[in-house]
């Protein structure tokens, strides 16, 4: 399978201000801290983790949004990180983005058809105006729009339709990556699945790869073929889909998988749960070594010393830790 | 047995510009001391409107018929001050967003404190002693430093966490929880959810669990109500309902969610179509138009919810005919 997307040691600090008027420093709060992984053609990498881990950070820096600190973005070989704006501008046809608030990354002012002309617009101002309304009209009826909706306003649109509208305009140019940030998170369960149904079909008609950012592991399993986890800004396992969830080698991943609710009494009562103690760590003052240690059940003193490197388990799968053998 | 709570055809309206907007539909059920119940639904199907509306809580342009019976009180007859000696007593809530639900300029010590002095006239130090021992149970760490910190300086859990203590400070007999840990990371909501379980063992106090998310019921649960559109679709005792679901939503949900303990590889079978309007509900079945067992009947008359089994009932024109 080929590689089209190559990220190495991306980093993306934030300069942040404390202290009072007179011991007034800058502190860096890492929000991704040092994350590499690989993105192959049709594929979709799940990236799961909890607020605060990173993920959307690590989402918009890939889509240079947020300038990184350091580290290679390498899109189809060529270093995204350093592009001129203009030259990046060409490059977004092929990456896209959708957002979590459907109806608040729509404008308002903007009808549907308007709104899935924009990137249009933005890429092919030469293109005809036959040809654009074409493209649109193929598009709304792939993400399952009817026709007689063109004229009409997001706000006229359920927030499940609004999605969909979003992922026409993100789909508009055929792109061959999009970067979904949690998509499905703010729809109603039964919503929830005609969306993630879309994808799924959108993934495979069109040959798309996806990176696929969310807090929620069932939707994660049910989508991606690779998963990667993130806790404060660093990369804790990175597996096939299938391996991570049957044989999860981080104490994080554990916790994460065993926390999840299953909809079925008997399994939801009897299931052993690794409940973790307390909170996210800030961001701003991470613990020494391995910045799971402070919740982590399996940590030593060795965790606190030493940063975990990522280590080869076999199996393409990737983990972070010093226990996992 | 009395039930500790129960509503006699509860009725919610909003007047809006656009014209009445029916929440909440004829609901009526009943709750047992030490029950938990969960009541299911996806947004606009009523489930928190019902409670705001018996606590007293709902918007202005809000009306309520029908009866809240609590300890064989109805709560929509009481006037502010009866009913604020009932709430945050022997009636708490719990509510899903933390953040706002405390005083922001109050420091949680303080706000935990007014509660005691309030409802049950102790002095700041019995109050404290009480304080420090509902703490102590839900585990916050390091309670004194806590006491005097704002709500800001609590994480969502955290914050989740005193608003729990909050509740459970004059020991009610019935406890409201909306959606108490849908704002929380999953691991965050496991120590959450660990906490209710306990409580579950620890008192006597009924417990009504208002959510989206099935999972969390099937853990915590005893009965289920589902709702729709502002109605009772189907209600059971927990096992019964995701064992064999009666009603097509019911049914319906249940195999839409992804979930951790399905073959992979299986397409979500999707609800087609949107939740209701419900400024326009139809005349019938308000889950027509989404329902693959769908027949004309179900377009034009409303189907009413029968008693299929001790506890088990369901509105569906189809479970008639079968």
């Amino acid at each position: 399978m080929s590689t089209v997307l190559k990220v190495e040691n991306l980093k993306v600090h934030f300069p942040i201000k404390t202290g009072g008027v007179l011991k007034r420093r800058m502190v860096p709060l890492k929000a991704v801290d040092g994350v590499s992984f690989e993105v192959n053609a049709g594929e979709c990498l799940g990236v799961v983790g909890e607020s605060g881990c990173g993920k959307s950070t690590l989402g918009r820096a890939v889509l240079q949004l947020i300038k990184p600190t350091s580290g290679r973005v390498l899109w189809l070989g060529e270093d995204l990180c350093g592009l001129s704006p203009e030259h990046m501008r060409q490059k977004r046809r092929d990456l896209q983005l959708v957002f979590q608030d459907p109806l608040a990354s729509l404008n308002p002012r903007l009808t549907v058809a308007e709104i899935i002309r924009e990137p249009l617009y933005a890429a092919e101002p030469d293109l005809g105006r036959d040809e654009a309304d074409r493209r649109i009209d193929e598009m709304m009826a792939a993400v399952g729009l009817l026709p007689e909706m063109r004229n009409r306003y997001p706000h006229e649109f359920s927030g499940g339709q609004c999605q969909r509208i979003a992922i026409a305009r993100a789909m508009v140019l055929k792109p061959k990556l999009i970067i979904c940030d949690e998509p499905v998170s703010a729809l109603d369960v039964s919503i929830q699945a005609q969306v993630i149904n879309l994808l799924r079909k959108l993934q495979r008609d069109y040959g798309l790869s996806l990176i696929f950012i969310s807090h929620d592991l069932s939707v994660v399993r049910h989508l991606c073929q690779r998963v990667m986890v993130l806790y404060l800004g660093h990369m804790m396992e990175l597996a096939t889909r299938d391996d991570l969830f049957a044989k999860p080698l981080h104490p994080y991943t554990q916790a994460l998988i065993s926390a999840v609710p299953i909809p079925d009494p008997a399994k939801e009562r009897d299931k052993e749960i690794i409940v973790l103690s307390g909170d996210l760590p800030s961001p701003m003052n991470p613990p020494s070594g391995c910045v799971f240690r402070t919740r982590c059940p399996k940590a030593t003193t060795k965790c606190i010393k030493d940063v975990p490197m990522p280590e080869d388990a076999g199996n393409i799968h990737t983990v972070a830790c010093h226990h996992w053998r | 047995m009395n039930p500790i709570f129960s509503l006699e055809n509860l009725n919610v309206r909003f007047a809006t510009k656009e014209g009445e907007v029916a929440a909440v539909s004829d609901l009526s059920f009943s709750l047992q001391r030490g029950e938990c119940l969960g009541i299911v639904g996806e947004s606009g199907s009523g489930k928190s409107q019902t409670f705001l509306a018996t606590m007293g809580l709902l918007a202005a342009n809000g009306s309520t018929t029908g009866r809240a019976l609590f300890q064989g009180q109805d709560l929509l007859k009481l006037d502010r001050d009866a009913l604020n000696k009932i709430r945050g007593d022997r009636l708490a809530m719990i509510f899903q967003d933390s953040g706002t639900s405390l005083t922001p300029h109050m420091k949680v010590g303080d706000q935990l404190m007014e509660v005691l002095t309030t409802h049950k006239g102790l002095s700041v130090e019995a109050a404290r002693k009480r304080i420090l021992e509902v703490m102590e149970s839900i585990r916050i760490p390091e309670v004194d430093k806590r006491l005097s910190q704002y709500p800001h300086e609590f994480s969502g859990g955290m914050r989740q966490r005193v608003m729990i203590a909050m509740a459970l400070l004059c020991e009610p007999d019935l406890l409201i929880a909306d959606e108490p840990t849908t704002a929380l990371d999953v691991t965050v909501q496991a120590q959450i959810l660990q906490l209710f379980k306990a409580l579950k063992h620890h008192t006597n106090s009924a417990i009504v669990l208002i959510t989206h998310d099935l999972g969390v019921v099937a853990g915590l649960c005893d009965r289920v109500i589902v709702m729709y559109g502002g109605r009772v679709v189907e209600e059971g005792a927990v096992a019964d309902i995701f064992a064999r679901p009666k009603h097509p939503y019911t049914k319906g949900l249940l195999n839409c969610m992804p979930r951790l303990d399905q073959d992979l590889d299986t397409e979500l079978q999707a609800i087609p179509g949107q939740p209701p309007n419900l400024q326009k509900l139809p005349p019938g079945c308000a889950f027509a138009d989404r329902c693959a067992v769908v027949t004309d009947r179900c377009k034009t008359e409303r189907p009413v919810l029968r008693d299929y089994a001790p506890g088990e009932r369901a509105a569906c024109h189809a479970l008639e005919a079968a």
